[in-house]
């Protein structure tokens, strides 16, 4: 287990290295703003906009570049600063966790117990109207846009320009002042990202569900005169939701990434995503590449995570 | 970052600001007033072209009788400051803040755009020397603010050396201010300076053409008598105090100086907490004395709050909200018509002093020939062009360069324009087709459309309303026959990679235009349409057109020089009218600023640059 | 005589599916008394396992049409509701399953579901059933059972699973043990095991089984009464020893005659039974057997035998239209090596000439 756990450590290591070089590549290759000019100001002469690419480093070769930067990375957690802002990257970033960290952990929590729990019902009541007015309606959150989903539910319950004014809106995460308030202003934000989420795992835990229900040892738990509730809660479950936990692990890392971009925009919540976004739009690479090292290590801490989880949850795993 | 670039202008002559002032006391309700007429009067004299819809609702520009101290404003911003250091600020919305945190030598009172005013110089700066020496004294006893983000600051007060250093750090390159060689390149010592800085750029260099001969007064030597540029110029943060002790250890910092981030100001608000793309905090300056400048200072507490990206339900919340204000976004399409219909007495529309115009390559094919070109402006249609943008509430077509309210506006032609065969191509705000066929065919294309190699570039922008413009337009190019490729990207590609590089540049770039720095004709039409300016910086090119027109060129050169407002108005709203004849570009839009506001805010509008005055806006109640 | 422990009474068990209405079990009587043991005996699709299932009440969920009682200790299981028949299961009446590898929940240890068992039925501390856990894997023959009570289903071999799957049915000692297919996912000598140990556990305990299987070799060593089910009916039940020695159903004779016998010639080849089980939805009319029955008559496809027993055999049922001492002559036959397509013509000598069927072989010698 200890030799399993180190190998994937170094594995992941490597991962951060392919990454941040990958995105070099694509910043280099891409069509994109230049960030000297934009740093030099207007009416800059060539001679100073040449000054300033010096002193980003942008004169020296990608190669000389990437290896500097990974350099600094790994031995002094130095991630640079950011163009636009001027601002260390890693204080920017850091500032910008804990608004994706609320999103992430409130809406995690929403889907999972939202979305098992239907999944686990309608898998027991299969082709009842209930199953299939859930699994029709998963269908609907899945293909729905989550910019749209945002704007919809801001227009229909935002305390400022919702037609019911229930919940804070836009940009009421950033002007909380205590967590009570903060989680009130995560309330539709919460919603909207976890709708389509929820809709996948509860389809997903359905089908696992069902497969389940046919396995030998269903019958084997309900021979020895087990209550029905005792099977579905302490066999079928439990057998049912071991894959989904590897589902779990992927979409927290890419959620921490930035990947509630969508989200984080409509309701402006002050997140990494919106970081990156912003970053994209005006080629701030050093904040671009300070977020994909973030985020890549997220996902490759949460997979190992995910990793020991499983083999918690299914011994037979432990041995190979 | 969906606003265009703005660029900030030239100034009138000192001499027209001495009669102004006498004017300016009595207020410019001249625009409130005139709810029918189609033309008003501003506080120089400059007539303006109204259109009824507009004057429908026009911005207050002084704080009421019944402003009361108190209260917390929100400043309700799509994107973020282009520089939070006072030194490198060169956009229009960042202005918002810094005419409320900063003290340069001279400043604007929200109702007097005709001259800068006497702000952190105790009295209006005197000339000698034939033009060439501008002394300036500063007033006693200014104090800084507590530093951005808290620590220590500077407890000694004000004196002329620190506002020597605030100028001088400008030629840093960590300080990437955008103006200091536009408008103090006469100023001498400026190439000495500046081969200093390429020696050290870590510590500012002495710039032997100012002089503080004591602690209390300031002196510039040119070499040239513009005076009136460089006194214009000194209205800019640029010349807001920074005391060399305190900043110099951030100003050495690599790649930029992190001056802004510990900033200490001395205007009646002062910045107390910056969040990049989050949040900027403003504070009342406990160190600013009520009195010190024509400042009021209402509030006392004002939040920028950053990164809503959805302009209509932005505007909504506005409009519906307590105590909020729009920052860098307008209210256009959708949420124009919204605020006009239900909530009027909400929205303000005042003149940017800007205008927008779509750019024509003129060094390559095929527009680097007239008659294309000329077919092209008559082709265009204005009045789509500007319903993208909210149309008649959002702006007036524009027939030349110079908008309304600057001088040369009128000696230019006015609303109508320039009239006669020579600019026929101009006078028809929705197009004309067949005089557009006439010029093709002069160009050479008997069939008055476009044939053979007709494929032109386009850059756009790639969020509205700048792609739906670009879309029209491209609409009505295809009708002359040419096969357009549209290539809309990211905001800062566009100008970046794209339209301010000579050798990328595409053969159209329709989202482009020009915001006064002033309300001087200089301002307007000197950079953008002079060749010294590409010649000057080939990678970061405003003069997108590339126009190289040799009348132009020393006409420019020359207007530069003249001082006396009259001839300097006839002098520039000749030369616009030239570039006019060019058809370089075609002009569509003078654009109006639209502003909202909450209901129990009451905003006071800074005429010089149409935005929320900090200084002056209150709350109801407090 | 003791007096019967469970009783089934002309129990039908149908489903209705897509492609119709599956007769699964069509009707089978039979009844087990205290402490024997019966073994039921047939081919995948006779509908064993579904009799079974059923008794558990395990059909119930599948949408299943049941008819007919089960009368356990006097009380009708059919009739039951489930919050009855949960107290049973397990208790008084515990099943063991084929496969014990998928038969055993793979994430909970052994112990644990050990005094699942147990706690389920029986009102007592975690201490007090964990001790009767490692108690149940001793009973069943597993070494250091304190050690392995903590191990998970995947760390025991094949044999050793089907014990602990023993272990668990006995967890609170059933009077009827339900095994269905005990044996036949394991090899030969761990057969002979498991066979051994069910068979010491019932004399130590005192319960019934019954024995679900395919193989005849399994039902010879431990049963006390076989069943012999075809299409749902059970087709020939008698003692095990009548079974063996003297067989009345064609079918029965097909199964014995299946099986290598250590004493049969070498080179000899096995003579399988032709054809193939028939449709539970549209089933052959008449004698349900008849398609495959080497000794068919005209009448044998219309009228359907009733399970009945030999004349002066009252221990011994069986359900053809076969006379009885035809019958006998037959397997006497077939004892001796003959074959069935020899025997025929026995069958057609009785009666009017028939058409014939297709026959693996002609023999040469009748003997008679």
């Amino acid at each position: 287990m200890f030799q399993y756990i180190v190998r994937r450590i170094l594995w992941g290591i490597a991962m951060l290295f392919i990454v941040s070089a990958v995105v070099f590549l694509i910043f280099y290759i891409l069509p994109s703003a230049d960030p000297a000019v934009l740093r030099a100001g207007r009416n800059a002469g060539p001679a100073q906009i040449a000054q300033i690419r010096h002193s980003l480093g942008l004169d020296q070769p990608v190669w000389r570049q990437y290896l500097n930067y990974m350099g600094q990375v790994f031995l002094h957690f130095n991630f640079g600063y950011s163009y636009q802002y001027n601002v260390p990257v890693r204080q920017l970033i850091l500032n910008r966790l804990p608004a994706t960290i609320w999103l992430t952990v409130g809406a995690v929590i929403i889907w999972l117990s939202v979305g098992l729990t239907i999944g686990i019902v309608s898998a027991i009541r299969r082709r009842s109207i209930l199953d299939r007015t859930t699994m029709t309606g998963s269908l609907a959150l899945i293909s729905a846009p989550v910019f749209w989903l945002g704007l919809v539910s801001l227009y229909l319950f935002a305390d400022d320009i919702g037609v019911w004014k229930i919940f804070p809106g836009q940009g009421a995460f950033a002007a909380a002042s205590n967590p009570l308030q903060k989680a009130e202003a995560m309330i539709l934000p919460w919603l909207v990202l976890a709708a389509a989420t929820s809709a996948i795992y509860a389809r997903y835990m359905r089908a696992s569900m069902i497969d389940t229900m046919s396995e030998d040892y269903i019958r084997t738990a309900r021979a020895k005169g087990l209550p029905e509730r005792t099977v579905i809660r302490r066999h079928m479950v439990r057998s049912a939701i071991t894959p989904i936990v590897t589902l779990i692990g992927l979409d927290v890392g890419t959620l921490l990434a930035g990947n509630a971009i969508l989200t984080e925009t409509v309701f402006n919540i002050p997140g990494v995503g919106r970081l990156l976004y912003n970053a994209i739009g005006v080629s701030d690479l050093t904040v671009i590449q300070g977020i994909t090292l973030f985020g890549a290590f997220f996902i490759v801490f949460f997979n190992l995570v995910v990793d020991i989880a499983y083999a918690y949850l299914d011994p037979r795993v432990r041995y190979s | 970052m969906r606003s265009r670039s703005r660029l900030l202008g030239v100034l009138l002559p000192g001499l027209l600001a001495m009669a102004s002032l006498g004017v300016a006391a009595c207020g410019s309700s001249s625009k409130s007033s005139s709810a029918s007429s189609a033309t008003s009067t501003n506080s120089s004299g400059q007539s303006a072209a109204v259109s009824n819809e507009q004057a429908k609702f026009p911005p207050v520009v002084t704080a009421p009788s019944t402003a009361v101290k108190g209260g917390t404003l929100t400043v309700i911003a799509n994107g973020d400051v282009d520089y939070i250091d006072p030194g490198a600020a060169y956009y229009q919305p960042t202005y918002m803040i810094d005419l409320a945190a900063d003290s340069p030598l001279m400043g604007w009172p929200p109702n007097d755009t005709a001259a800068p005013v006497p702000l952190l110089a105790s009295g209006q700066p005197v000339v000698s020397n034939g033009g060439k020496t501008i002394t300036f004294h500063i007033k006693p006893n200014v104090h800084y603010s507590p530093p951005t983000g808290g620590g220590t600051g500077w407890t000694k007060p004000v004196v002329s050396q620190d506002v020597k250093y605030a100028i001088e750090r400008g030629l840093l390159p960590g300080v990437p201010n955008g103006y200091v060689t536009l408008y103090f390149s006469d100023v001498n010592g400026l190439a000495a300076a500046q081969a200093a800085v390429k020696k050290d750029p870590k510590v500012a260099p002495n710039w032997s053409g100012i002089t503080t001969p004591n602690s209390s007064t300031i002196v510039f030597n040119l070499s040239k008598p513009s005076s009136i540029g460089v006194i214009d110029a000194l209205s800019l943060p640029l010349s807001s105090p920074v005391p060399q002790a305190y900043a110099a250890k951030y100003d050495s910092q690599t790649p930029s100086s992190t001056y802004g981030q510990h900033q200490i100001d001395v205007g009646p608000y002062y910045i107390s907490a910056y969040s990049p793309g989050k949040q900027i905090t403003m504070l009342r300056n406990p160190n600013w004395t009520p009195g010190e400048d024509f400042r009021a200072a209402y509030l006392d507490k004002i939040i920028v709050q950053e990164g809503f990206s959805d302009e209509n339900s932005a505007v909504q919340k506005i409009l519906t909200g307590t105590s909020m204000v729009n920052f860098d976004f307008d209210a256009t399409g959708e949420a124009l018509k919204l605020a006009a219909t239900q909530y009027p007495h909400q929205l303000t529309l005042t003149p940017s002093g800007g205008n927008r115009y779509v750019a024509l390559n003129t060094q390559k094919p095929p527009f680097n020939n007239i008659n294309v070109r000329k077919a092209v402006n008559a082709v265009t249609d204005k009045v789509a062009l500007l319903a993208t943008r909210g149309g008649p509430l959002s702006g007036i077509v524009a027939t030349h360069y110079i908008p309304p309210g600057i001088p040369g506006f009128q000696q230019a032609g006015g609303a109508a324009g320039p009239t006669g065969v020579a600019y026929n191509f101009n006078q028809y705000p929705t197009g004309n087709m067949t005089l557009a066929e006439s010029y093709m065919k002069k160009a050479g294309y008997s069939s008055g459309k476009c044939t053979g190699n007709c494929t032109i570039t386009m850059v756009s922008d790639n969020t509205p309303p700048g792609s739906n413009t670009a879309q029209v337009l491209k609409t009505q190019l295809t009708a002359l026959g040419f096969n357009v490729q549209l290539h809309p990207v990211e905001h800062a590609t566009m100008y970046t990679k794209f339209c301010s590089v000579v050798a990328n540049e595409p053969n159209i770039c329709p989202n482009v235009g020009w915001v006064k720095d002033f309300n001087d004709g200089q301002a307007m039409i000197d950079v953008p349409f002079n060749y010294a300016t590409t010649q000057g910086s080939p990678t970061n090119n405003s003069n997108w057109p590339q126009l190289n027109d040799p009348a132009v060129n020393n006409a420019l050169a020359a207007a530069k020089l003249i001082t006396d407002p009259t001839a300097r108005a006839a002098a520039y709203g000749k030369i616009d009218d030239m570039i006019v004849a060019t058809a370089a570009a075609i002009p569509w839009d003078w654009d109006y600023e639209t502003n909202v506001a909450s209901s129990n805010v009451l905003p006071v509008i800074n005429e010089f640059n149409g935005l929320t005055d900090l200084a002056f806006t209150s709350i109801k109640g407090g | 005589m003791s007096e019967a422990l469970l009783q089934v009474e002309d129990l039908k068990v149908r489903f209705s599916t897509e492609d119709g209405i599956v007769h699964a079990v069509d009707g089978i009587s039979y009844s087990v008394e205290i402490g024997k043991t019966i073994g039921i005996v047939g081919e995948s699709g006779s509908g064993k396992s579904v009799s079974s299932l059923t008794m558990l009440g395990l059909t119930r969920t599948q949408g299943a049409d049941i008819e007919g009682r089960i009368l356990f200790e006097g009380r009708d299981l059919v009739a039951l509701p489930d919050s009855e028949l949960r107290k049973i299961r397990g208790n008084d009446i515990a099943m063991i399953f084929q496969d014990p590898l998928s038969s055993l929940h793979p994430f909970y240890k052994v112990g644990a579901q050990l005094t699942e068992a147990v706690l389920t039925h029986r009102n007592v501390g975690k201490a007090a059933a964990r001790a009767r856990a490692v108690e149940l894997l001793e009973l069943v023959g597993i070494p250091d059972p304190s050690r392995r009570v903590d191990q998970f289903p995947h760390e025991f071999s094949g044999g050793m699973r089907q014990r602990v799957m023993i272990a668990m049915a006995l967890a609170n000692e059933p009077r009827l043990l339900i095994a269905d297919e005990p044996t036949t996912a394991l090899d030969v000598t761990v057969q002979a095991q498991i066979l051994a140990l069910l068979n010491d556990l019932q004399s130590r305990l005192g319960m019934a089984i019954i024995i679900i299987t395919h193989d005849l070799g399994v039902v010879a060593e431990i049963t006390d009464e076989i069943a012999v089910m075809y299409a749902g009916r059970i087709v020939e039940r008698a003692p095990t020893d009548a079974i063996f020695s003297a067989p009345q159903h064609p079918y029965t004779w097909g199964l014995l005659k299946s099986i290598p016998r250590l004493d049969s010639p070498r080179g000899e080849e096995l003579v399988p039974i032709s054809g193939r089980p028939p449709s539970l939805i549209k089933r052959p009319s008449g004698c349900h057997f008849h398609p495959r029955c080497p000794y068919v008559r005209d009448e044998h496809r219309k009228i359907d035998p009733k399970l009945e027993p030999v004349p002066g055999d009252e221990g011994h049922s069986v359900a053809c239209l076969l006379p009885a001492e035809l019958r006998t002559r037959i397997w006497r036959g077939l004892e001796q090596g003959e074959t069935s397509a020899t025997l025929r013509h026995l069958v057609v000598e009785e009666a009017q000439p028939v058409r014939a069927h297709a026959t693996p072989r002609v023999p040469e010698d009748v003997p008679e």
